[in-house]
């Protein structure tokens, strides 16, 4: 059989195959139902392909599917339910860092005025901290400023715009931390003016050791703002979405 | 073939479950759908080659399959409520379908994208749907390379099952392919020769086999004259 012929009663035979395009033993590993036969068969197959990665990666996360759950639940719960902001408290709070932030890597637009243009251009945002008085630009770098956060501070962020946005948003976050950036997916609040606030315990909101991190907000448009976090860390603002940065550091864990 | 029906209206049964908000349900459908996605995003990202190593694959994988799980469910689950399997999908066909386009559109823009309009357009999911086409040749020959599909895709990566569906079924350029993939056409031939070597010792295993199977009856019959 020649080659061309071969490769077309194969084409032929996968286009008669519903299931063609399903990595089945690849499905079974990712859903951790491979025995350790097929596993050890996969991982001879991912190194005659040249991919010695394959197995490691697609091998299952125990927590993966509850994470996913819980995302689709606070989904559902802000379309339900109109966000609105939580107002900054003044007393109390050991460290009110400025502001915003924002959210979510948990991600996810929210719908904020409904039936209006989704793609008009984003007001300037502004990260105001309470009491100290801190307002950063967005589109600046790290404050020059380290907030430091102990084992009982708050963190509270506020991101504010400037005027009220017209329009969907949503938000992402990334910490950058000895020059490596991951994803920072805290609960967050998005109000319906396009105000974004986060407050709580800074050992939950900021896990890690102790030393000093930058926190990058960025809040954009549907579709606008980068899904991975070096793009995060790296983005810089423009007229459809706003990239905010906080530089924090944990004291005392 | 029971079994497979089986299965299908099992998650068609946890399909209608989680479309009613049942937070068992959802989970359920989650875990149902969470490997076929990652799968297909494992399978498009891993066709970076050398850029994909300089990179958390893993974290990246994960982001891809939380979004994309959380996009089938947002406003109101309104991509899931578009599967129809009257239109030649399975769920997990649509949902791989879904996976894939969007993040090929995610590596090609750098940004996700809202999801009205570019993932998941009706047409193009009919158009896919209704690719299925009668194999030619003779039965007998259809016999032996679906035999030889089967042990080819068994033994290919997602990564390799989306080159095999581009470069054979599809018959795309491999410029387009780079183009759309961030692949280098040496790595796009460097894989299609090697699979060409593979089906090529496949294609001789099997014939091996079919002659072995034939040897015996044709004894005999030799034998029945006498």
């Amino acid at each position: 059989v020649k080659d061309d012929e071969a490769l077309a009663a194969l084409a032929a035979a996968a286009r008669s195959d519903p299931d063609a395009r399903r990595p089945s033993r690849w499905e079974r590993l990712a859903a951790g139902e491979a025995s350790d036969d097929e596993r050890a068969s996969l991982e001879r197959v991912a190194q005659s392909w040249d991919e010695p990665d394959a197995v490691a990666v697609l091998s299952p996360d125990r927590a993966f599917a509850e994470r996913v759950a819980s995302r689709v639940a606070a989904q559902r719960a802000a379309s339900a339910a109109p966000a609105t902001v939580v107002p900054l408290r003044r007393a109390r709070v050991v460290v009110v860092a400025a502001a915003v932030v924002a959210a979510v890597a948990m991600a996810a637009s929210v719908a904020l005025i409904a039936g209006r243009s989704r793609t008009a251009d984003l007001p300037t945002y502004a990260m105001v901290t309470e009491g100290g008085q801190r307002d950063i630009r967005s589109g600046s770098g790290a404050s020059d400023a380290v907030v430091r956060l102990g084992p009982d501070s708050n963190l509270d962020l506020a991101m504010r715009p400037q005027k009220s946005v017209v329009g969907a948003v949503e938000v992402r976050a990334a910490i950058v931390m000895d020059g490596r950036a991951r994803p920072w997916t805290p609960s967050f609040e998005i109000a319906s003016s396009g105000a974004v606030s986060l407050h709580g315990a800074a050992t939950a909101l900021v896990d890690g050791s102790n030393g000093v991190r930058d926190l990058v907000i960025a809040v954009g448009r549907p579709g606008e703002v980068p899904l991975d976090p070096e793009a995060i860390a790296h983005a810089e603002s423009d007229a459809h979405l706003r990239v905010m940065r906080a530089r924090v550091e944990i004291v005392g864990r | 073939v029971a079994e497979v029906e089986k299965g299908r209206g099992h998650l068609e049964g946890v399909l209608a479950r989680a479309l009613t908000g049942d937070s068992a349900g959802t989970l359920a459908l989650i875990e149902a759908l969470a490997p076929i996605v990652r799968a297909r995003a494992y399978g498009v990202l891993a066709g970076r080659g050398a850029q994909s190593r300089s990179r958390d694959v893993r974290q990246e994988l994960d982001d891809f399959a939380q979004d994309i799980l959380c996009a089938l469910f947002a406003d109101d689950a309104r991509l899931l409520r578009r599967w129809d399997k009257a239109r030649g999908l399975s769920l997990p066909n649509y949902v791989g379908l879904v996976t894939e386009r969007h993040v090929r559109h995610v590596m090609r823009s750098g940004r996700r994208s809202p999801w009205s309009a570019d993932a998941t357009e009706a047409d193009a999911l009919e158009l896919v749907a209704g690719t299925t086409r009668e194999p030619e040749g003779d039965i007998a020959s259809r016999e032996i390379f679906a035999r030889l599909w089967a042990q080819l895709k068994d033994e290919l990566t997602p990564r390799g099952l989306m080159l095999f569906q581009l470069l054979v079924v599809e018959e795309k350029p491999v410029e387009d392919i780079c183009a759309t993939y961030a692949m280098t056409p040496d790595a796009v031939y460097a894989w299609r020769s090697r699979m060409m070597k593979r089906v090529r010792v496949l294609i001789e295993s099997l014939s091996n086999d079919r002659a072995s199977d034939r040897a015996p009856s044709h004894t005999i019959s030799k034998q029945e004259p006498t």
